[in-house]
């Protein structure tokens, strides 16, 4: 089976080529779900080879190993996810007229662009390319963030697109400083640029290019991960978008931006150490966290709560690998995975409640236990499983980074961390509470949700309960794999 | 080096250029510029290209012409056209005090990037301050224009300083890294021109403080 | 060639070219917005008119009022005597260098701002207020533009930097020198008066700046302080020209041939650089007042990048 990275990032070009030119809405459903179908079990047959077989390499420039696996499997599942969420949600805009059938097209074809170039930046060897991936990313999504087209969702779009392509310029000094430094040691080989070049033999890159590279890349792909202070866009961006698209950035771009990050971290660790890196990402980490569980707890649309979730989520991966050690890298991938569960989870809940009570405001909701049972039971599980309660997988995905902060005698940002899990976790219930308990409105319409949405959420919400029990071996045995790559032992 | 001197002259030129955009008022105005200034680049490349023999670079020159001397300057002043903008925007930061600031960003890039040029082994090297100043004063024109159209110019202007950067440290990235860097720059103008369209026809004007409203 | 000879000639060369910059400059706006244009001659025939007039005096002046023209006029010759013009051998270099230049112009403008105050008229008041805003800038500016020239030959004499610059070659010029340069021209059209400064054309008084200082002269009097000014003009051509394209001057004060071939190239050179002006000027309108100090800020700031790109001896 050659060749299954390319055919994996062939099928969501195939999708979107297909919706591009769908001429019915139905025809567009269907093409979107069997795509995002197909791009799954590719997904799955790639991650299988790597898991089994070990690192595929193709035409000197793709490249998955257990890290790019783990990443496939997030955004391929996900994707379908979303894809089968957009049929329900997407089409009830479409019919209430807020959005034309041509806006629909548009967004059909926009999300499978994105998920392909959201594949592309985790399969990428050459440093170069996942940089214009990550580039990619931003401008596939740009339109779908403002697609409703009123003035908040322009004003989201623009300052998304403008900031994050400030921030992914940075980046791309990053770049050209490391490929100044490969050039410098081993001259212009046609693979200086690649990662799995690089990795072998970063102890010889010299030590103040990478320091430099390092924290432009910290900086520039921290402002598409959400990073404090570089977070600005991110809920102007995630709360104006339509819901998929929400959950995709939230629990897809973000971790994908993330991962280049990682893969820097990577280079740099071996060939500074961990201490440079490590505390970079560190500081970063328990700033967002810190910052974000403020934030959370004077929001007042539902929707930019989330998103701030998302901030501190996302600083708490990057304390996690900042802390490293087998806890804490077993702690921020599996973080990774479960942050993206509950968020779509928490995503979909909320796109329910926008459609039922037709704000984003959450003093307006009220009820929604009473107006809409099955939303608002997942609304309420799902903030349990987003805050970190046992017995949902969050739990020991932070639990395991604070045990890897005492344990590598980082007790204040130990400490901090667990303060600000606390602090969110209160805002939390406070915040959700207040929309689902109590009477609902009367202009509330009841909403009957269709089957293929209720399965997707009581699947999110289980698989989020079922890894806080158990995680399977497979997985297990992916992410050992994942720490070898990283240097430490299981 | 052959040709030591004249790269030396282009790249100074291509900071001049910067700075007199900065100087100016009237979007339209600045695009000349813009496009002189992607020219002094395509220049650079040419010229590097010629000396080290590193073909890959005389396709960069030509696309640089194209893209950013040709296409987009055209896409841009098309941009302005149709939207009857060109009146003089109220600049938050002044343009005498603008200017004062770039004398100053030129003068934190010599001082933060000198020490850091040995370690670099090209010998343009002596550049790569200068390719700092453009992109801190692209950056500058970005932060300090209200205009929608201006801050996309202040990203392009950051894009050339880049571009600059790659030329004076490694003689240019890999070829299809460069390729796909160019088609980014110009699918990004392109998405953020039709942003603009956007703004303007929600807004009834590209003055982005208008886009302030999402808060929290 | 004995000092006193040399420094006729260098007088009567600056006197004599003068009047053929400003007619340069007119016929080649002219041709450029469409229209004919008087002769290149032009300025001589009404220097000469001028000269057969009568003046009309106010009786509210003082003796400013009345020395300002010859003030301003001898300063200007002085000055025309230490920049090269078709050589860098000067016989009076000694007798001043840069920073003498800029104030021998500072000496001629003084006299002149004080006479149009002398007046008492309104308008001269406005000129002189507005030449000393815009002077303020710009002499600084004029300064700064040449410093970096100044600093990498090592002196401020005119001549000597001439020659250093001669004796460079072309790939040995420091790019430092462009920025320089640009600098100089802006500074240039501001110490000429030309658009987008001021418009030398111009009827209306409320748009005048140095018109308005000489509202008041008429006859003998007109005629020195127009010649004064197209002195001027010549002195900071030749300055651009020989300081920063000074290839082709005769080095030394020697055979006559070597003048007569500098002084021609100098000609060409000098018709080149005023149609580049005019083109400029023909293509900009004249700026509000309170546009121009932009301009010139953007002056200083090039020549103190020129400075600083010259120490960090990078480019």
């Amino acid at each position: 089976m050659m060749n299954m990275i390319l055919n994996l990032l062939l099928m969501p070009i195939v999708t979107a080529a297909i919706c591009a030119i769908a001429g019915r809405r139905q025809a567009m459903e269907k093409i979107n779900a069997v795509g995002s179908l197909f791009t799954f079990l590719a997904g799955m047959v790639a991650v299988y080879s790597v898991f089994k077989n070990g690192p595929i390499s193709e035409y000197n420039l793709l490249y998955a190993d257990a890290i790019s696996a783990f990443m496939v499997l997030l955004i391929t599942l996900i994707g379908l996810a979303v894809s089968i969420y957009s049929i329900g949600y997407m089409g009830r805009e479409a019919d209430s007229a807020v959005i034309s059938l041509k806006q629909l097209r548009i967004y059909y074809t926009l999300l499978h662009a994105f998920i392909f170039t959201m594949l592309l930046v985790v399969v990428s060897d050459n440093l170069g390319v996942m940089w214009i991936a990550i580039e990619a990313t931003t401008l596939a999504s740009a339109f779908l963030v403002g697609l409703y087209n009123d003035k908040q969702a322009v004003e989201a779009a623009w300052k998304y697109i403008i900031t994050c392509t400030v921030g992914i310029t940075l980046a791309l000094l990053g770049t050209i400083l490391i490929y100044t430094s490969s050039v410098a040691e081993f001259g212009e080989t046609s693979n200086a640029l690649n990662w799995s070049f690089l990795i072998e033999s970063a102890a010889k890159l010299d030590p103040t290019l990478v320091k430099l590279a390092f924290i432009f890349i910290i900086v520039g792909y921290g402002t598409k991960a959400g990073l404090v202070p570089m977070h600005s866009w991110l809920p102007d961006a995630h709360s104006q978008a339509p819901t998929p698209v929400s959950a995709l950035l939230s629990a897809v771009l973000l971790n994908s931006a993330m991962y280049g990050i990682i893969r820097y971290h990577l280079i740099a660790t071996k060939a500074l150490g961990t201490a440079f890196s490590g505390n970079l990402l560190m500081a970063f980490g328990i700033l967002s966290i810190v910052a974000a569980s403020f934030l959370i707890l004077m929001q007042k649309e539902y929707k930019r709560l989330l998103a701030y979730s998302s901030v501190e989520h996302m600083g708490i991966i990057a304390l996690g690998i900042g802390f490293g050690g087998w806890l804490g890298i077993l702690g921020a991938f599996l973080h990774m995975f479960n942050h993206a569960i509950a968020k779509s989870l928490m995503f979909f809940s909320a796109g329910y409640l926008k459609l039922g009570y037709h704000t984003r405001e959450m003093a307006e909701v009220k009820g929604a236990m009473q107006a809409m049972p099955y939303v608002g039971a997942m609304l309420l599980l799902g903030t349990f499983a987003i805050t970190g309660s046992p017995p949902f997988a969050m739990f020991l995905s932070e639990f395991s980074i604070l045990a890897a902060g005492f344990q590598s005698d980082h007790f204040i940002a130990g400490a901090l961390f667990l303060l600000s899990i606390v602090a969110v976790f209160c805002g939390f219930l406070y915040h959700i509470g207040g929309m689902v308990f109590g009477e609902a409105p009367q202009h509330v319409k009841k909403l009957q949700l269709e089957t293929d949405t209720t399965l997707v959420l009581a699947a999110l919400l289980l698989l989020s309960a079922l890894l806080g029990f158990y995680v399977p071996g497979p997985m297990m045995q992916m992410i050992q794999q994942i720490a070898a790559i990283m240097g430490v032992g299981a | 080096m052959p040709y030591q001197n004249l790269l030396g002259l282009l790249a100074i030129m291509i900071l001049v250029f910067a700075i007199m955009m900065l100087s100016h008022r009237r979007p339209k105005s600045c695009i000349p510029l813009y496009a002189a200034q992607s020219l002094s680049l395509a220049l650079v490349a040419g010229i590097v290209a010629y000396t080290r023999g590193i073909s890959g670079l005389y396709i960069s020159a030509a696309l640089i012409v194209l893209i950013k001397a040709i296409a987009i300057p055209k896409g841009m002043s098309h941009i302005i056209d149709k939207i009857g903008v060109d009146r003089e925007v109220d600049i938050p930061v002044g343009i005498r005090t603008s200017l004062l600031i770039c004398g100053m960003l030129v003068v934190l890039s010599y001082y933060v990037v000198q020490p850091f040029i040995a370690a670099f082994e090209s010998p343009l090297a002596r550049l790569l301050p200068i390719a700092m100043s453009v992109l801190l004063i692209g950056f500058f024109l970005m932060v300090s224009r209200r205009t929608a159209i201006m801050q996309l110019l202040g990203l392009l202007i950051m894009e050339n300083g880049i571009f600059l950067t790659a030329m004076s440290v490694t003689y240019g990235m890999p070829l299809i890294v460069e390729l796909g860097i160019f088609f980014d720059v110009l699918i990004a103008t392109l998405i953020i021109g039709l942003m603009v369209f956007r703004i303007n026809s929600t807004f009834d004007s590209i003055d982005t403080a208008h886009l302030r409203s999402l808060k929290g | 060639m004995p000092a006193l000879a040399s420094i006729a000639l260098q007088a009567t060369a600056v006197l004599l070219l003068a009047p053929l910059i400003k007619g340069i400059n007119r016929k080649a706006k002219a041709r450029l917005q469409g229209r004919h244009g008087a002769g290149v001659l032009q300025p001589y025939y009404e220097l000469v008119k001028l000269m057969k007039k009568d003046s009309v005096v106010s009786e509210t002046t003082s003796w400013i009022f009345a020395s300002a023209p010859y003030a301003s006029f001898a300063a200007m010759i002085v000055a025309g005597l230490i920049v090269p013009i078709f050589t860098t051998d000067l016989a009076a270099g000694a007798a001043g260098d840069f920073i003498a230049l800029v104030y021998l112009f500072a000496m001629a403008r003084l006299f002149v701002a004080l006479a149009a105050l002398d007046a008492g008229s309104s308008f001269g008041g406005m000129g002189s207020s507005r030449e000393m805003t815009l002077s303020a800038l710009a002499e600084p500016a004029l300064l700064m533009s040449v410093f970096v020239v100044a600093v990498s030959a090592g002196t401020t004499s005119i001549g000597a930097m001439s020659s250093y610059v001669a004796g460079l070659g072309l790939d040995a010029i420091p790019p430092a020198y462009a920025l320089a340069f640009v600098a100089f021209m802006i500074i240039a059209f501001a110490e000429t008066g030309r658009i987008p400064f001021d418009n030398p054309a111009t009827h209306l008084e409320l748009t005048m700046i140095h018109e308005a200082m000489i509202l008041e002269y008429s006859g003998k009097q007109l005629a020195l302080i127009e010649w004064a000014s197209s002195i001027k003009q010549l002195l900071i051509m030749a300055l651009a020209i020989n300081l920063f394209l000074p290839w082709g001057i005769a080095t030394q004060a020697a055979a006559p041939m070597a003048l007569a071939g500098s002084l021609i190239i100098f000609i060409a050179k000098l018709t080149l650089l005023s149609v580049m002006i005019a083109a400029i000027e023909s293509s900009t309108a004249k700026w509000r007042l309170f546009r121009v100090p932009n301009l010139l800020i953007l002056s200083i700031v090039l020549s103190a990048l020129a400075l600083i790109s010259y120490y960090t001896g990078g480019v």
